[in-house]
């Protein structure tokens, strides 16, 4: 790959944006570095069904390339693109007929993850150990209760998660779908939701 | 009352943390996927605006989900662009008929230009996903927004 010293992926958004519109591949490089993982991580919040996972971060990108030119404030693009991956994963989880929900934490999750994995590679005194266990075993808890939301509700809260800065209320009712009116309300439902649900699990606070 | 959407809530980060621990890493081919978008980006056509997906209505009420057809209606321009797709066919209709130049994309490269009848028809075999069809209409080209799956 050719590298354009004009952009790098540290480079205010609105400028990689204005680059990428120029129709200069070494800004939309730079974009794609910067901001791939906000994707990836709302795809794999929304499903751990890895073929639909994967599908959907393809199509989040070439959805980017398609409406660039409509991006209105390129500073709220990682809202836009978690928004749209995670848009991009229902609709895809519904024209195949899939269950929304994946394998487990410790089946055959691709992700490679797990506290299994994590025992293994462990480092440090035995102290480490038990703090890293307990932070693991919080962070299964809490996976296990988010997948057990219906994929509405994952939606609102991966784009809570992953928009920063926040998008705006307008911004996020086009984007969602869901009235405007609705989406304050939504979340303090799925919210709730999902803390009966951690109490479910066990959790202790 | 703030008119964002603020992830403000202790809760919100702790799901965060719990799917940042063990993110998989993005699988190169994934990567170069995202990067190869770009060039499918062309300023100088014009976006085809949606106006019906049968996907969107059957979704209403309809226990299920999938469907072996699905069916498409753009505006583009002047003209009305209809795609009905079945597992093993894909019919383009322009309306008014018109014989134009149509190509299907597929992101796979393996899509191919097309001519439309003289009543504004074409029959071909059911592209890959993801695809997008464009044609060259009087008023200028369009492409329909990406169809995913």
């Amino acid at each position: 790959m050719v590298h354009d010293q004009r952009f790098s992926p540290g480079d205010d958004l609105a400028v990689l944006v204005e680059g990428a519109l120029a129709d200069t591949p070494a800004a939309w490089n730079a974009l794609v570095t910067r901001l791939e993982r906000v994707v990836w991580k709302a795809v794999n919040m929304m499903t751990y069904d890895a073929d639909i996972r994967d599908d959907a971060f393809a199509a989040t990108w070439l959805r980017l390339a398609e409406r660039l030119d409509t991006i209105r404030e390129p500073q709220k693009l990682p809202g836009w693109l978690a928004t749209t991956a995670t848009n991009e994963v229902r609709q895809l989880l519904r024209q195949r007929g899939r269950l929304p929900i994946g394998l487990p934490d410790g089946g055959a999750d691709s992700s490679g993850g797990g506290l299994g994995s994590l025992l293994d590679t462990l480092p440090g005194a035995d102290g480490d150990h038990e703090h890293a266990l307990i932070a693991a075993e919080d962070a299964q808890r809490v996976r296990t209760a988010f997948r057990r939301l219906d994929d509405g509700c994952r939606q609102v809260i991966t784009v809570l998660v992953l928009t920063d800065p926040p998008l705006a209320y307008d911004q996020a009712s086009e984007l969602l779908g869901r009235p405007i009116g609705s989406l304050g309300p939504t979340r303090m439902r799925c919210l709730e939701k999902m803390r009966t649900l951690l109490e479910h699990e066990g959790d202790a606070g | 009352m703030t008119d964002e959407l603020i992830p403000d809530d202790d809760l919100v980060r702790r799901i965060s943390q719990a799917f940042e621990r063990d993110l998989p890493p993005i699988p190169d081919r994934l990567s170069d996927v995202a990067l190869e978008a770009f060039q499918w980006r062309r300023a100088d056509v014009s976006l085809a605006e949606l106006l019906f997906d049968s996907a969107h209505e059957e979704l209403v009420g309809v226990r299920g989900a999938g469907s072996e057809r699905r069916s498409f209606r753009y505006a583009a321009g002047d003209a009305v662009l209809r795609l009905h797709l079945t597992a093993s066919t894909m019919i383009v209709m322009v309306e008014p008929p018109l014989s134009v130049t149509c190509r299907i994309e597929t992101s796979d490269d393996g899509g191919g230009e097309h001519r439309t009848d003289e009543l504004g028809e074409l029959v071909v075999d059911a592209p890959t996903f993801p695809m997008r069809v464009e044609i060259d209409l009087p008023g200028g080209t369009f492409a329909t927004p990406w169809i995913t799956g």
